[in-house]
């Protein structure tokens, strides 16, 4: 039996090894923010297949800077929320001065303390208020970067979503061309539907030869058809996520009667038999002539041209539940973010503006078939690749996920539903419930916060009017 | 009276107790004045044991050091955060048992722990009867044994996520092996890892390519059995299946409770496969405890509460681990390695 001194002093010698060993984990004293070199720019830069464009964006800001020195690590951000890297990063003290990001985490990242805001730099280094600097961007990408009253990056790029359609496969169905013509307007579900019955293949065992769309597959999911639908996700007013509406009930319902009706497992096993997860990306069901629409971003012109230049192809709006319904579409894209612990040195800053607004983004887009979100580079003919004019069209009716401090719980929370109405394994009112309750406590931690002003409305400088088909 | 019977009246079944005992009376401090410790039995060290005790400090404290580092400093602090309201970057809030009440009330850990139990429940006794086949199979008596032995033992050295690259392709429904496989008996194309009803199955045959480590554990155990008993037992005109049952697996009951230990171990810690393979999906039937915990951390920068869910699991694994113990005194044989 262990008597008390002994306990007393095993307790003693735990609690002095745990601190020998807290104080060798914490022991650090790397340089972070104004201790660090000002001159440094330490970068953690995009996708390393685009790496060499981005060198020629940091090449001209050297020419310019050549007191400047830019260190880039290609440690892209995966999109999905995991902040595992930086956060271990700048724990570790070791984190970049300029972090290029998925923009959908901003307010997330903002919330939990991760990123700086950047309106004291935009105050000290700018003649012109923040308002009047960040209105230098598109609209709803700011919007992604607001949090609690301040900005936290300068966006990127931007991706709005568009339906590719295999022409060829289109004239065998006898489809009338015009019905895919984005001047005139979108198609409506009913009139999907009636395609997907006159043109889906099966063979005797039931298993897909060809389909007509896949309504979860790449850019489509049950959250694009709930925003697709006028779902809003969150209440200003209450502070409460509003997954459990009578709206996004009415979409999960309408999409378990899809799911239904395409016979989930059939459709589930041509797409894994004809694109594999992790397939090369010549390996796609709409690049072997087997699925008749494809909804995906402007990357696909480029995609097209690389990997399938002799299909004859063309991009329409996304289906709307209506006939005569307005266009929509949705967008994402990358930001510039200043991590906790970065310099936020005039250089660091210098090299922030230079890479997100017009020079770097005019050096940028064209190379990677993305939508610019600086205004004046897209103003210039020359700041975007021409082939996805039809894309930036479409920034008049974009919409863009809530900036909120959940954005990753909310994605998978949506992303559960869809994979639960896929396999039907439980009733819309009881996934909109769980869903609900799945994001909603979490972010009851960081109210009272509220959408940024005139979120969710047209931005000005692109008026719906100019989208083909409104 | 069979071999296994007669070692087994010959020594007690409690043979690490008895052991210790002996080991205590041979080596422990009371050895010399016949007292087994406590406060009437302390005596000063001399100067070369304390000498002793100095060096063999000195020894082990790299090892002591690292588990202070990576074991006791992250436990003690991963329990202080579970109280907390912590996303890693601002000051911890103190928010009590908070976190905890969250836990046992949060659907999608039910789900999670359904998962990682059901998963447990199913590779790891396949898994130890995997290994033990494939150590029997490494232990023959043929010339080209080594060569048997590295070919079983080389998917042990396939990292976990190089696998799951490997079997996305073998379940594939269309040139996947397994459908092609499947597609031999009628059955249509199915996305084994798109379908919640074999996701986890595909998983738990994955994981017994890994099972040539254990494999060896038990070589090392079969080797360490006297041929002796064989004989006997051969004398005494057992069948192979007799023997088996008789010598090999009582006497391997020391090897089998460690690899099952190590297998619970890791199958409470499943992640990389679920990770790689389908994220969590379809429908979370493939979301495990430890992908959940690191989403909680990592993609909501929960802290506080992913703590609590690492503070969870190992009091869980503490418990089962004492559950084994406690149940291995029926079961477990140590005459052989107390011999």
């Amino acid at each position: 039996m262990i008597d008390r001194r002994t306990l007393l002093r095993a307790l003693g010698a735990g609690a002095s090894v745990t601190f020998a060993g807290g104080s060798i984990v914490g022991c650090t004293n790397r340089p972070v923010g104004e201790n660090r070199d000002p001159n440094t720019v330490r970068v953690w830069g995009i996708w390393a297949s685009d790496q060499e464009k981005e060198m020629q964006v940091i090449e001209a800001f050297s020419e310019q800077n050549p007191d400047v020195k830019i260190e880039v690590s290609q440690v892209p951000s995966n999109g999905q929320g995991d902040a595992s890297s930086v956060i271990t990063a700048v724990r570790g003290r070791t984190g970049p001065d300029i972090y290029f990001m998925d923009r959908f985490n901003g307010a997330q990242f903002a919330s939990l303390g991760l990123l700086e805001p950047i309106d004291g730099l935009i105050e000290e280094h700018e003649d012109v208020s923040v308002e009047e600097f960040m209105a230098g961007w598109v609209k709803f990408a700011t919007d992604e970067l607001y949090y609690d009253g301040q900005y936290y990056g300068l966006p990127m790029d931007t991706d709005t979503r568009g339906m590719y359609v295999n022409l060829g496969l289109a004239d065998e169905a006898g489809i009338d061309r015009s019905l895919l013509d984005p001047a005139n307007g979108p198609m409506s579900y009913e009139q999907l539907w009636e395609i997907n019955d006159a043109f889906n293949v099966q063979d005797d065992s039931g298993t897909y030869e060809k389909v007509t769309w896949i309504p979860w597959d790449d850019q489509a999911s049950l959250l694009m058809w709930a925003m697709a639908n006028g779902v809003t996700f969150f209440s200003n007013e209450t502070c409460h996520t509003l997954l459990d509406s009578p709206e996004m009930l009415a979409v999960a319902e309408m999409y378990a009667g899809w799911i239904e009706r395409l016979d989930f497992a059939r459709l589930d096993a041509f797409k894994a038999t004809y694109q594999p997860p992790n397939a090369p990306p010549t390996q796609t069901s709409f690049f072997s002539d087997r699925q008749l629409f494809q909804i995906t971003g402007p990357w696909g012109v480029q995609s097209q041209a690389d990997y399938k230049p002799d299909m004859e192809y063309t991009v329409t709006h996304l289906p709307v539940p209506e006939e005569g319904d307005e266009p929509f579409t949705w967008a994402g894209g990358f930001a510039l973010t200043m991590p906790k612990g970065a310099s936020m040195s005039k250089a660091a800053w210098d090299f922030f503006t230079f890479y997100a607004g017009y020079e770097g983004q005019k050096i940028l887009m064209p190379q990677i078939s993305r939508i610019p979100t600086n205004i004046e580079t897209i103003e210039d003919p020359k700041g975007w690749d021409r082939d996805i004019k039809f894309f930036v069209e479409l920034l008049g009716v974009a919409k863009s996920r809530p900036p909120l401090p959940v954005g990753t719980k909310l994605w998978d929370a949506m992303m559960t539903m869809q994979g639960s109405l896929n396999q039907a394994s439980d009733t819309p009112e009881n996934l909109v419930t769980e869903a609900q309750q799945y994001v909603d406590p979490t972010m009851q931690q960081f109210c009272p916060v509220t959408l940024p002003e005139g979120f969710g409305e047209p931005d000005p400088h692109f008026p719906v009017e100019d989208v083909p088909g409104a | 009276m069979s071999a296994s019977n007669a070692v087994a009246a010959d020594t007690p079944r409690t043979g690490t107790s008895g052991s210790a005992a002996d080991l205590t009376a041979r080596s422990g401090p009371g050895a010399r004045d016949g007292t087994t410790g406590g406060r009437s039995g302390k005596r000063k060290l001399t100067g070369r044991e304390k000498r002793n005790l100095r060096v063999g400090l000195l020894f082990i404290s790299p090892w002591i050091i690292g588990v202070a580092v990576f074991v006791v400093y992250p436990l003690v602090y991963s329990f202080v955060i579970s109280l907390t309201q912590y996303s890693g970057m601002q000051s911890p809030t103190f928010i009590g048992f908070q976190n905890y009440i969250a836990a046992f009330v949060d659907p999608l850990l039910h789900t999670a722990v359904g998962n990682t139990v059901y998963y447990m429940l199913l590779a790891v006794p396949i898994g130890l009867v995997v290994a033990l086949l494939l150590a029997l199979a490494m232990n023959r008596n043929v010339r080209e044994v080594a060569l048997y032995r590295t070919l079983l033992y080389l998917p042990s050295l396939i990292p976990m996520f190089a696998l799951s690259f490997i079997f996305i392709v073998f379940v594939n429904p269309q040139y996947g092996i397994v459908n092609q496989f499947l597609g031999l008996f009628g059955m249509p194309a199915t996305n084994l890892l798109g379908d919640p009803r074999y996701a986890k199955i595909v998983m738990i045959v994955m994981a017994q390519l890994g099972a040539g480590n254990a494999a060896l554990i038990y070589l090392a155990g079969l080797r360490n059995i006297p041929e002796t008993l064989y004989e006997a037992a051969r004398i005494d005109g057992a069948s192979r299946f007799r023997q088996f049952f008789a010598i090999t697996v009582p006497l391997l009951t020391p090897t089998i409770l460690f690899n099952l230990i190590t297998g619970v171990s890791g199958a409470m810690m499943v992640f990389t496969e679920a990770f790689i393979m389908t994220d969590g999906g379809p429908d979370n039937s493939t979301l495990f405890y430890m992908l959940y915990l690191w989403r909680n951390a990592f993609s909501y920068g929960q802290l506080g509460f992913a703590s609590a869910l690492a503070v969870l699991l190992f009091l869980f694994g503490m418990l089962l681990a004492g559950l084994i113990y406690w149940l291995s005194r029926r079961f477990v044989n140590y005459d052989v390695s107390a011999g």
